[in-house]
């Protein structure tokens, strides 16, 4: 059983966040949904200004606190390294985002909207659509999972779940590389199986010197870093739109 | 009969909760594959729910069962 | 409304609804009927209607009041267990007339607890389902939903029965329409010498079941919070202890504004004598100094703390956005334990104060709450977030409402077709 991770190198990162967008086609996640966030931050005062970047995806820790606190097991390690959400069995309690050290759960609000991001209707849009509005959903979304055969790969994003990266499971079990590993320009991810010394993941482990997010909070992640971290003061810039709104 | 019942009952719920708990439920320990998110059993829980009801009404056996003709005020 | 005594047929107002009670009775549904409005719009739009967002990149709080709230209602369910257990295990028999009170008061606030966390779930109906099916004792929801919530409600309910069945076996002995209901309560229960040694022993094993379950059920909703390394405001050790000290208080405040209320309302001032004021006032004493002796080693625990980001929330709680919160609420359990203290010096206890005293404890107590839960989520990540924000809706605000004034209907319902007030003083005597 190939146990899979992620090396990111930071010294490669330009911060232009194609994995963002890359993330979200594959996965369809609702609007203001990141399930790879990529921190842009800015350290020091100008004239001395750093600016750095840090890409986060679920961080799929072998010491997972929220696979230990989910109280219904949606929540999961899978033998292969990966942690998943069963969005069937999730009750919503929300009890895995406030365990995760590193913020990277998301909790389905509302219902999605489709085509949240272009208002199609629009008559300068239908103009030059002809009316023809794309396809939404990635129907691979919807398959069980081949490994347990459970829903895990997030389908359609219906509200009251929680839900978050899951290394694109759905092109993982056919041999593929997630999304975000496959788009980015520079190379700056990698992905494969880490107990497979020939794997080009572990070659890069190999190769550079990494560190791990919060590794010493003991959850073991199974995404690992080449370059340095954000300094203490990092503070974040040029946010995308992350809070969802409506309601009253 | 009165303690003979009241202890049968104490001992059917305690077992019930103890079994449920931790051999029925899903297992104890860090997860590190999918049989931890499911219990041995499904509805374990449900049934250390009732273990634990019964050991509580193992107190109602105690005090509501009629004395018998003997041991009768 | 009715006044009555306990040698009347009906005692304590029972079986009687004069128009008083039919008015706060509607009045009190039609605030329920609007928390279950607010919630149908939950049900339907999702949680967008409320004010709780994701915490990370969205900068908000994931839990909130519902938590908050909850916490507090379970607080006063096992504080109330509590103190039943340490009134019968230590013989404080001026508290003896209010044990039924403390039990329908646990499961009252047990019921509302439970529900507000079932209120704070995306899905409702599912959770229900997949808590009996698949919970996992790993997590410490397990120990608040099965624990907490489950074992401390169903030994009140057999507590509750135990302890009313003598008075059951007195009022079908009695005429009126609630007659054949106390006939069953009572199962066959005669007050032989036999029956109240036994009913003697299964109190002493009640109260100790009862005490264990309190102390440990406020335990595990403390480690839902307390072992969350990954939380920096939430995790540590004095979480526990903290919760069972602040349950036991906000128990016994209840305690003493229902009691007031019953003992104006039933003109009861037997029940409801000075003694027992005396020693409800004084174990509110020594349960808010034990808290605040908890909050000063939090304190001074946390202002030399150890990670940036626990300082950051310490700062906010303490300095920042939160330290109104955390100052009122302070002074409040400061106030709290002077107005005690100064009548317990002076050996002369007033009601008003003592009541003053409860209702200040409790609004301290719904204040430490939120800062419990509240702080941890929006401010101090881990990562370069920036930090959150939370405010409740409207939507919330009637949920939480709707559901206390569904405890205080249960309580008024009970209070039509059960004797309130435990008589047993003679009773208990003559088992011992």
């Amino acid at each position: 059983m190939p146990k899979y991770g992620m090396v990111i190198d930071l010294e490669k990162c330009v911060g232009c966040r194609a994995c963002m967008v890359a993330c979200k086609v594959e996965n369809n996640t609702p609007e203001a949904n990141y399930w790879m966030y990529v921190f842009r931050t800015e350290e020091r005062e100008y004239p001395d200004t750093k600016v750095t970047f840090l890409p986060r995806p679920c961080q799929h820790c072998d010491n997972a606190p929220c696979v230990k606190v989910c109280p219904v097991g949606a929540r999961f390690k899978r033998e292969d390294g990966l942690v998943a959400t069963d969005w069937e069995r999730c009750i919503g309690c929300r009890y895995c985002e406030v365990a995760c050290p590193y913020g990277v759960n998301s909790f389905n609000y509302a219902d999605p909207k489709k085509n949240q991001y272009l208002d199609w209707s629009d008559a300068d849009i239908e103009s030059a659509t002809g009316g023809a509005v794309p396809g939404y959903a990635n129907p691979d979304l919807d398959r069980k999972s081949q490994l347990e055969g459970r829903k895990i790969a997030g389908s359609n994003h219906t509200k009251g779940v929680v839900e978050k990266c899951t290394f694109c499971v759905q092109k993982v079990e056919k041999g593929q590389n997630p999304a975000c590993a496959e788009t980015c320009p520079v190379f700056a991810i990698t992905f494969g199986d880490l107990d497979d010394p020939e794997s080009a993941a572990s070659r890069k482990l190999k190769a550079s010197k990494t560190f791990q997010l919060l590794d010493d909070w003991n959850t073991k992640p199974r995404v690992h870093y080449v370059g340095t971290p954000p300094g203490e003061g990092a503070r974040e810039i040029e946010r995308p739109k992350t809070r969802q709104t409506g309601g009253v | 009969m009165r303690i003979g019942l009241t202890a049968l009952t104490f001992v059917i719920g305690a077992a019930l909760s103890l079994v449920s708990y931790f051999v029925l439920a899903a297992p104890l320990g860090t997860p590190t594959n999918e049989g931890f998110s499911n219990p041995n059993l499904e509805f374990a829980p449900l049934l250390f729910v009732i273990g634990m009801s019964v050991t509580v009404l193992a107190v109602v056996v105690y005090e509501v069962l009629p004395d018998s003709e003997q041991s009768a005020d | 409304m009715a006044t009555s005594t306990r040698i009347d047929s009906t005692p304590f107002g029972m079986g009687k609804a004069s128009t008083g009670w039919f008015i706060i009775l509607v009045a009190l549904l039609a605030v329920v009927g609007a928390g279950a409005y607010a919630y149908s719009r939950q049900i339907v739009e999702g949680e967008i209607v409320t004010g709780l967002r994701d915490v990370g990149p969205a900068g908000g709080a994931p839990w909130g009041l519902y938590i908050a709230f909850e916490l507090w209602a379970v607080g006063i369910g096992f504080g109330a267990m509590m103190l039943i257990a340490a009134s019968r295990l230590f013989g404080w028999s001026h508290l003896v007339p209010l044990n039924r009170i403390l039990a329908v008061m646990a499961l009252a606030t047990l019921f509302i607890g439970g529900w507000s966390v079932i209120a704070d779930v995306g899905h409702p109906f599912r959770a229900v389902i997949n808590i009996i099916r698949y919970a996992r004792p790993m997590s410490p929801f397990f120990g608040t939903f099965t624990v907490g919530l489950v074992a401390a409600f169903a030994s009140m309910l057999v507590y509750l029965y135990l302890d009313g069945r003598r008075e059951a076996s007195i009022m079908a002995t009695r005429p009126g329409r609630l007659r054949g209901w106390f006939l069953l309560a009572s199962a066959g229960y005669k007050d032989s010498v036999a029956e109240r040694i036994r009913r003697q022993r299964t109190n002493t094993v009640m109260a100790v079941v009862l005490g264990i379950i309190g102390v440990f059920a406020a335990s595990t909703s403390a480690f839902v919070f307390g072992v969350q390394q990954g939380r920096p405001g939430w995790f540590g050790a004095l979480q526990a202890p903290g919760f069972v000290i602040l349950a036991g208080a906000t128990g016994v405040a209840a305690t003493i504004l229902v009691a007031a209320l019953l003992r104006a309302e039933l003109g009861d001032r037997e029940s409801f004598g000075p003694k027992m004021f005396k020693w409800l006032n004084n174990i509110l004493l020594g349960l808010t100094l034990m808290y605040i002796y908890i909050l000063l080693v939090e304190l001074v625990t946390s202002s030399y703390s150890s990670s940036a980001h626990a300082e950051r929330v310490t700062d906010a709680i303490i300095r920042g956005e939160y330290a109104w919160m955390f100052w009122l609420s302070s002074g409040l359990f400061l106030l709290t334990a002077a107005l005690t203290a100064v009548q317990a010096i002076a050996g002369r206890y007033n009601l008003r104060y003592i009541v003053l005293a409860a209702v200040i404890l409790n609004v301290a107590a719904i204040l430490k709450r939120y800062l419990i839960v509240v702080p941890g989520l929006t401010v101090g990540r881990l990562l370069p977030y920036p930090e959150g924000s939370y405010n409740p809706t409207w939507v919330e605000y009637l949920v939480v409402i709707g559901l206390a004034a569904l405890a205080i209907v249960f309580f008024m319902v009970f209070m039509k077709v059960f004797p309130i007030v435990s008589s047993q003083n003679g009773q208990e005597s003559e088992g011992e």
